[in-house]
């Protein structure tokens, strides 16, 4: 049953015909009630719920107003009617200090903080989304209207519900990010939601092809002024060799927390893991590390071999299972450790003395991993593949390895375990060098921060706003026509294009009345008036492959440029 | 963009605290608006798109006006707001005065056109204004009524008069209540426009003489291409269309309108006064002598003194008098052939004495050649043979007929030995003679140009009354996308339709889809040809979806 008193401010009653009905403002509702609900919604605000069936029950009788009460009482349990979301419909300005108001799109549930992580997609979006608090509103998508804090809201939202996609768009926002590109069920947003959408990408192929189609979905769909954003410029120059507008993809490096990662008494550390694992050569000897999933795609197999050729330095791995291998002989200086919370990760990280990543081609974009074991002063040997050289720099041992560009979908590098153990090897021998390079890591680990990446896309975030601004003007759509040609010197019937110099509102804009195109172009141009220009590519590639296409694109674009401005 | 007149959903509109909503109650949902999303919604289920944005256009300035229509085509999309037909164009009145726009080459048209059309089109337009409100767009520039109507040579005409601004087409000055558009003369390049953007019928006035070279046929080929459902050529010739039949998906869109012929002038006279009378004309005597077969040869004058020699050969029995419009005036006269430029306003005046100094004539159903000669020079009782793509309607057959296949690229190949058959055969026979001259006539008396004009206005209002039961093509959201084949391990294109549960659609048919919201089938046909990689696989796609 509903509690009374409630507050109707958001409520607006009206009749139509001989109907009555109630339109919730703030969830975008219409609701069709009867005469006692209507009663109800008139003493609600002052009264509470008995002396509202005391009253009432005069003239309805007490069962119908319970019933209506418990009929209401299930629509709030709905959020309908009684879930007040403070209304904010002014019309964004841009005002360069005003806080942006960010739409958040996941799949997730909206955390406070996350104790163990599922994986460095989760970790990236948590920790951006926390930094972003800082600096902007969220509201995040979920299933109840709930305030976190001053700037952090959750919007309920039903899949495929009008009501509450409305209201969504009636929030102006500045800007939606999304948890991740292989979210595409949020793809439709796009044909309604007018803000830039900022899409991250955490994995760029490998996964059977997944990830590279999840990306060329919201590709095909995205509009000029939303963007990927990318961790390390890999990410752009594997999609720079299928698509056409490297534009779209903004870099920006992701951070680590210099309060959890932070170096400690190496030694301390390594006693303090050796007692909790029961390990004691790991006091005394050599710690080769490794953090991460304990799969075949992030180099596990590689791994253990390198183990197997430094018999005599301890590998330490945390992974929150052993997968396949636990099945196997393993290596005896390899030591295996549970997942690790969040809070306990840095001591773990602490007690290596090198950290070997030798992931495959396909898996790192970034290395948050990487960069959260450099934090703690740890130099690092990583194969020469995808993000993780830009993250490395010269701050640990970077590995040649072989990457096969062509392959997009599958497993497309290797690195040698001999050379991977040389190069550990090196750094286990040379203390000097081992200190001077963990020394190197976590300076260079010290530039990337959170609150950096957060500026960075917030600065992203208005470049974007204002591209919007800049697009929104009228595009005049010329008049094209497509029309059979008897070519007499060639003696056959051929197809062309032609370019009237008409647009939908009558003006003429050009100089002569008509132009001849090549059907390609003309294709283009007729397509564009429905389609982007990542769809057009795509058509463009199917006819004429990609360097053709690319080069018909830019000058059709170029044209339009000229002139719409 | 979104198209008005919508019929709206059941609405609620309501101002709260300032802010102004609409409940949606056929959807359940409350919108916030704006103003101009109010007013919109105050006025779409009346106005055109076009005279709604004009509306708006006094009171918000041209981005707010754009950026709510781009909006509410969003909501629409939702399936908020509108209901999903558009609301039905009124219906057309029958008998009341059909408002045409005329288009301004008609000024222009003795530049344009030729000398017997642009008289034609004089006599069109005089009936035409009798029964029909005639606008004409007059550039302001040369606002001189009188010269105008000197121009048309016909009073009743309105002029729309508009500031010269080569910014707008003058598609943009056409009366809102107009039913149609009309080119009597051919289209300007800059006035094919016409055919784009625009909800009326267009009737554009095919001149089969204007039809002699290649750029000409490949211009009606554009205009052909570019007509809707809901426009139509309407030909001055029976045969035009049969050149174009291999090329046009739909001939239907070729409507035939014969020109009137006045037979107060042209009509039967004493044959051997009117002989005797060109034989003074041109100092030939020789043409007393023999029977004279006039020839109409819409051909080149190089080719025409080709056929001319073959034909001579061939039927030497006989004389010539070539009947022609050439500008080049260089054709020496001997005294088996002679030429009759038509072209002259001296000799037009002379042309029914000439018509009636004829014992047959020799007419070619080509492109290229006026059908107005066949008509009048029959409407003197002259047998004809006929040679071209098909058997004129304009006489129903009076007339012996010899058929040529029409050639896209090869000059007409001239089937001399044919001609020179029927040529004897007439001669031959007195009673044939008599029989194609009296048919002739009487086929000949139908053409008046108060029916010309008649049959103009009814085109209009059979094409008007398309518009209300436009088919319009289903719309469907489509996406175009790259992906990566996990089989072949390569990036290819895909297209889809989206729905609830995207349908991948062949990416062909999926481009074809999207261009004919907006293009016509022929244009559709014309894009595939070109782009398909397999044959015959256009009129599969476009079979499927039309």
């Amino acid at each position: 049953m509903l509690v009374c008193p409630k507050p109707t401010t958001h409520l607006h009653k009206f009749q139509q015909g001989n109907r009555l009905y109630v339109a919730d403002l703030s969830q975008c509702v219409v609701l069709a009630i009867d005469k006692v609900v209507w009663e109800i919604l008139d003493l609600c605000p002052l009264f509470s719920s008995e002396e509202i069936v005391e009253e009432l029950g005069k003239k309805y009788g007490n069962e119908a107003v319970v019933a209506a009460l418990n009929s209401l009482g299930t629509m709030e349990g709905r959020g309908l009617l009684f879930s007040n979301l403070a209304t904010d419909r002014s019309v964004t300005k841009t005002d360069a200090s005003r806080r942006l108001k960010i739409l958040v799109l996941q799949s997730e549930r909206y955390a406070a903080d996350i104790t163990r992580a599922t994986g460095g997609v989760s970790v990236a979006h948590h920790n951006l989304i926390k930094s972003l608090e800082a600096y902007t509103s969220l509201d995040v998508v979920g299933e109840h209207d709930e305030k976190f804090n001053e700037h952090v809201q959750s919007i309920r939202y039903q899949r495929s519900d009008r009501a509450t996609l409305l209201k969504l768009i009636g929030r102006n926002y500045d800007a939606v990010l999304l948890d991740s590109h292989q979210n595409t069920q949020f793809l439709s947003f796009l044909r309604y939601v007018d803000a830039p959408f900022v899409v991250p990408i955490y994995s760029a192929r490998g996964h059977n092809g997944d990830v590279i189609n999840a990306g060329l979905l919201w590709y095909a769909a995205m509009r000029p002024f939303d963007a990927f954003l990318v961790p390390t410029n890999s990410v752009r120059d594997l999609y720079d060799r299928f698509v056409c507008d490297k534009d779209i993809f903004h870099t920006v490096f992701l951070g680590v927390d210099h309060n959890k990662f932070q170096p400690l008494d190496k030694q301390r550390a390594k006693n303090e893991v050796a007692r909790m694992l029961n390990k004691p050569e790991i006091a005394t000897s050599s710690v080769v590390g490794f953090f991460s999933r304990f799969q075949p795609e992030k180099g596990a197999g590689i791994y253990i071999k390198i183990a197997k050729l430094l018999p005599n330095a301890c590998f330490l791995l945390t992974a929150p299972t052993l997968n396949f291998y636990a099945h196997q002989q393993l290596p005896p200086n390899l030591i295996c450790a549970p997942q690790q919370p969040r809070d306990q990760l840095a001591r773990f990280l602490n007690a290596f003395d090198v950290y070997c990543f030798p992931s495959m081609v396909g898996e790192e974009t970034f290395g948050l991993a990487l960069l959260e074991t450099m934090a703690c002063g740890v130099p690092p040997v990583v194969p020469q593949l995808d993000g993780l050289p830009e993250v490395v720099g010269d701050a640990g041992i970077v590995v040649p390895a072989q990457a096969y560009d062509d392959e997009i979908g599958s497993f497309a590098g290797t690195v040698s375990p001999n050379t991977m153990a040389d190069a550990v090897n090196s750094l286990l021998t040379d203390e000097k060098a081992r200190l001077a390079l963990g020394q190197k890591a976590r300076e260079r680990a010290l530039t990337f921060t959170w609150d950096k990446t957060a500026q960075n896309v917030i600065a992203l975030f208005r470049k974007l706003k204002q591209i919007q601004q800049l697009e929104n003007g009228y595009k005049r759509p010329f008049g094209i026509s497509f029309a059979p040609y008897l070519n007499s010197r060639r003696r056959q019937i051929e197809s062309r294009a032609i370019l009237n110099n008409i647009t939908a509102k009558k003006e003429r804009p050009l100089m002569k009345d008509r132009y001849a195109q090549s059907i390609a172009e003309g294709l283009s141009l007729a397509l564009l008036r429905k389609h982007g220009h990542h769809e057009v590519e795509a058509v463009l590639h199917y006819l004429y492959g990609r360097e053709k296409a690319k080069a018909i694109l830019e000058k059709v674009l170029g044209f339009e440029e000229a002139v719409n401005g | 963009m979104i198209q008005f007149p919508r019929n709206l959903h059941n609405l609620h509109q309501f101002k709260r605290n300032g802010e102004q909503f609409v409940a949606d109650l056929d959807a359940g949902v409350v919108i916030p608006v704006n103003e101009v999303i109010w007013d919109v919604l105050n006025a779409c289920s009346v106005l055109e798109t076009d005279a709604l944005i004009d509306t708006l256009a006094d009171k918000y300035n041209h981005s707010e006006v754009f950026e709510t229509l781009n909006y509410l085509s969003k909501l629409s999309e939702m399936g908020l707001l509108f209901s999903a037909h558009q609301a039905e164009m009124e219906p057309i009145r029958c008998n009341e005065r059909l408002k045409i726009f005329m288009t301004a080459s008609i000024l222009e048209s003795r530049k344009t056109t030729s000398f017997l059309e642009g008289a034609a089109n004089h006599q069109l337009l005089k009936m035409l204004v009798n029964h029909a409100d005639l606008y004409l767009p007059v550039s302001e520039k040369d606002n001189n009524r009188r010269e105008i109507e000197e121009g048309l040579r016909v009073e009743g005409v309105q002029p729309i008069f508009f500031k010269s601004d080569r910014s707008f087409s003058p598609a943009k000055f056409i009366p809102k209540d107009c039913d149609g558009i009309l080119a009597l003369s051919p289209l300007t390049i800059g006035e094919q426009v016409y055919l784009k953007f625009n909800t009326i019928p267009v009737v554009l006035r095919l001149s089969n003489a204007a039809l002699a070279s290649h750029a000409a046929r490949n211009t009606t080929l554009e205009r052909c291409a570019a007509l809707k459902h809901f426009d139509a050529f309407a030909c001055d010739a029976s045969w035009t269309q049969t050149f174009f039949s291999d090329l046009v998906p739909d001939v239907g869109v070729f409507h035939h309108i014969p020109y009137g012929v006045d037979t107060s002038v042209f009509k039967p006279m004493n044959k051997t006064k009117c002989k005797h009378q060109l034989s003074q004309a041109l100092g030939n005597e020789e043409i007393l002598q023999k029977p004279l077969v006039g020839v109409v040869s819409g051909l080149n004058p190089h080719e025409t003194l080709r056929f001319m020699r073959k034909l001579r050969s061939a039927n030497p029995n006989v004389n010539y008098l070539v009947i022609h419009s050439s500008l080049m005036d260089d054709f020496e006269s001997d005294g088996c052939v002679n030429f009759f430029n038509i072209a002259s306003q001296q000799d037009k005046e002379a042309s029914p004495f000439i018509f009636n100094a004829l014992d047959a004539l020799v007419f070619p159903a080509i492109l290229g050649v006026s059908p107005l000669l066949l008509l009048e020079i029959v409407a003197c009782g002259i047998p004809t043979i006929v040679w071209g793509y098909s058997i004129p309607e304009e006489i129903s057959g009076a007339c012996r007929f010899v058929q040529v296949a029409p050639s896209l690229f090869d000059p007409v190949q001239l089937p001399v030995k044919s001609i020179s058959q029927e040529l004897k055969f007439l001669f031959e026979n007195p009673d044939e003679q008599r029989r194609l001259g009296q048919e002739g006539l009487e086929a000949v008396s139908a053409y008046t140009y108060e029916a010309a004009g008649q049959r103009i206005l009814n085109l209009f209002r059979d094409l008007r009354g398309r518009l209300g039961c436009q088919s319009n093509p289903a719309k469907h959201r489509l996406l175009f996308k790259k992906h990566y084949n996990l089989v072949s391990g390569e990036i290819e294109s895909e297209a889809y339709v989206l729905s609830k549960i995207p349908m991948p659609v062949d990416l062909e048919q999926a481009i074809a889809m999207t261009l004919l919201e907006e293009h016509t089938p022929m244009e559709v046909k014309t894009v595939l040809e070109s782009i398909c990689r397999e044959p015959g696989r256009a009129e599969k796609i476009l079979e499927n979806l039309v």
